[in-house]
């Protein structure tokens, strides 16, 4: 029980590191909230809304991203989109995973 | 599509979340939930209901967690200050300790022979006056750390843009320890109020009776006269400590400084230690309505003293390491 516990921590806190990126890969185009969460899961990476929506609206604090609120089917939504900040660090950080992972790969395999 | 138990469970979760930005984050989860609602009212292709809401809120998690994940972790005392405040709170609750235990002692030899009930009457009194004393002192020492914790990243903010060129002479042994710094900043503060505004505080309580009976100030005229100059020792000290904490690492003249700062309490603390008593047993007496000396008064005296000499002994340590690279300093190239 004291394994799985700390083997879901560990896989927790792999993910936390790469959800910006791949949220950042994710919004080039404008995405609400939920649409994001489902993509997300849809391609294989499945976040906790408990992690993915604060994340949102730090990355947003951080430059990274840009919010507006669109009313739509007579609701409001807010839609998130990489701002040109994110846009210009996007590459810088996309590099960096590809190196991390190419050197975590050749660790794995030895 | 709006729904009384979603607005229920936004309001829960807007209670836990800062008042700046509430409404914005409450809006935001209101419309989330309502897309999840949705798009399983979808999934399964029927009208949503309460249970399926019940079923979406379940799965979004209790208000509370929810609310904390938006929030920014905020200390009271963050890692930087736990070492030295748990350090110094183990310090005053051991001192406390021994004079609540010396405390009994005493009421129990004043009493003479009593029965083993009274013995254990008295104890647990001792011992319930005792816990009442740590949490006063514990909120206090909490109370000074969490002002530290306020103050210390504007203390130690650099303006300047930092240049590599100021290592030049640095060596490990330079680096300084902000925490502890700032402790004893808030300690020699401390010792400074206490002592000169808060002179009664310094006193004996024990039983006596039905009810407990508190001494006027132990400290002797003796302890009087020198308290001018070791507020003079204390300041001096915080000065050298803010000067240390603005610079961020010892250099010569700090050093030498310190030590300045440590032989001159030294001096005040010898002076102490070989003139008058620093305590007035008389006095105690007298405030106590007692008539002669205290019982073990010789002991006493002896242990105040003793006391001054490990303080003197630990400040002269202190000055001898912090001079110590003066003397043993390896020769470091100088960055052209």
């Amino acid at each position: 029980m004291e394994e799985d516990q700390l083997l879901e921590n560990l896989v927790l806190e792999l993910r936390r590191g790469v959800i910006v990126l791949a949220v950042l890969s994710q919004l080039q185009e404008e995405q609400y909230g939920y649409s994001i969460l489902k993509q997300l899961a849809e391609k294989g990476l499945g976040v906790d809304q408990g992690t993915l929506y604060p994340l949102l609206r730090r990355m947003e604090s951080q430059g990274l991203l840009k919010s507006r609120w669109r009313v739509e089917s007579d609701r409001p939504r807010r839609y998130y989109i990489a701002s040109p900040l994110g846009r210009q660090i996007l590459p810088k950080v996309k590099s960096e995973w590809i190196k991390i992972s190419g050197t975590l790969d050749k660790f794995l395999e030895e | 599509m709006k729904n009384k138990l979603i607005d229920a469970y936004v309001a829960c979760v807007g209670e836990s979340l800062p008042e700046k930005d509430r409404a914005d984050i409450e809006a935001e989860i209101s419309s989330l939930l309502q897309d999840m609602v949705e798009s399983r009212a979808d999934a399964e292709n029927r009208e949503p209901d309460d249970e399926m809401v019940c079923a979406v809120l379940k799965e979004f998690g209790e208000p509370e967690k929810v609310a904390a994940s938006y929030r920014e972790p905020h200390y009271l005392i963050g890692p930087r200050l736990f070492p030295p405040f748990q350090m110094v709170l183990k310090i005053v609750l051991a001192v406390l300790g021994a004079i609540a235990l010396a405390g009994l002692v005493y009421t129990l030899t004043r009493l003479g022979s009593v029965p083993l009930e009274t013995i254990i009457t008295q104890s647990i009194e001792a011992i319930v006056q005792y816990l009442g004393s740590a949490v006063t002192v514990f909120g206090n020492v909490v109370l000074i750390f969490a002002i530290l914790e306020i103050a210390l990243p504007r203390i130690g903010r650099k303006k300047k843009e930092w240049d590599p060129r100021s290592l030049t002479g640095f060596t490990p042994v330079d680096s300084i320890e902000p925490a502890g710094l700032a402790a004893d900043i808030a300690f020699n503060a401390f010792a400074i109020v206490l002592f000169n505004f808060y002179p009664d505080w310094v006193a004996v309580s024990f039983r006596e009776g039905v009810g407990w009976v508190q001494s006027g100030t132990v400290l002797s005229a003796a302890f009087f006269s020198f308290l001018p100059w070791l507020t003079l020792a204390w300041a001096a000290k915080i000065i050298v400590d803010v000067a240390l904490l603005a610079k961020g690492r010892w250099t010569r003249a700090l050093r030498w400084v310190f030590a300045a700062a440590e032989v001159f309490m030294i001096g005040v603390l010898a002076a102490m230690l070989f003139g008058e008593p620093i305590i007035d047993l008389a006095e105690i007496s007298t405030s106590l309505g007692l008539a002669g000396d205290l019982p073990f008064d010789g002991g006493i005296y002896f242990t105040v003293r003793f006391i001054l000499l490990i303080i003197i002994i630990a400040t002269g340590s202190d000055a001898v390491k912090v001079l110590k690279p003066e003397f043993h300093r390896q020769p470091v190239p100088s960055v052209e």
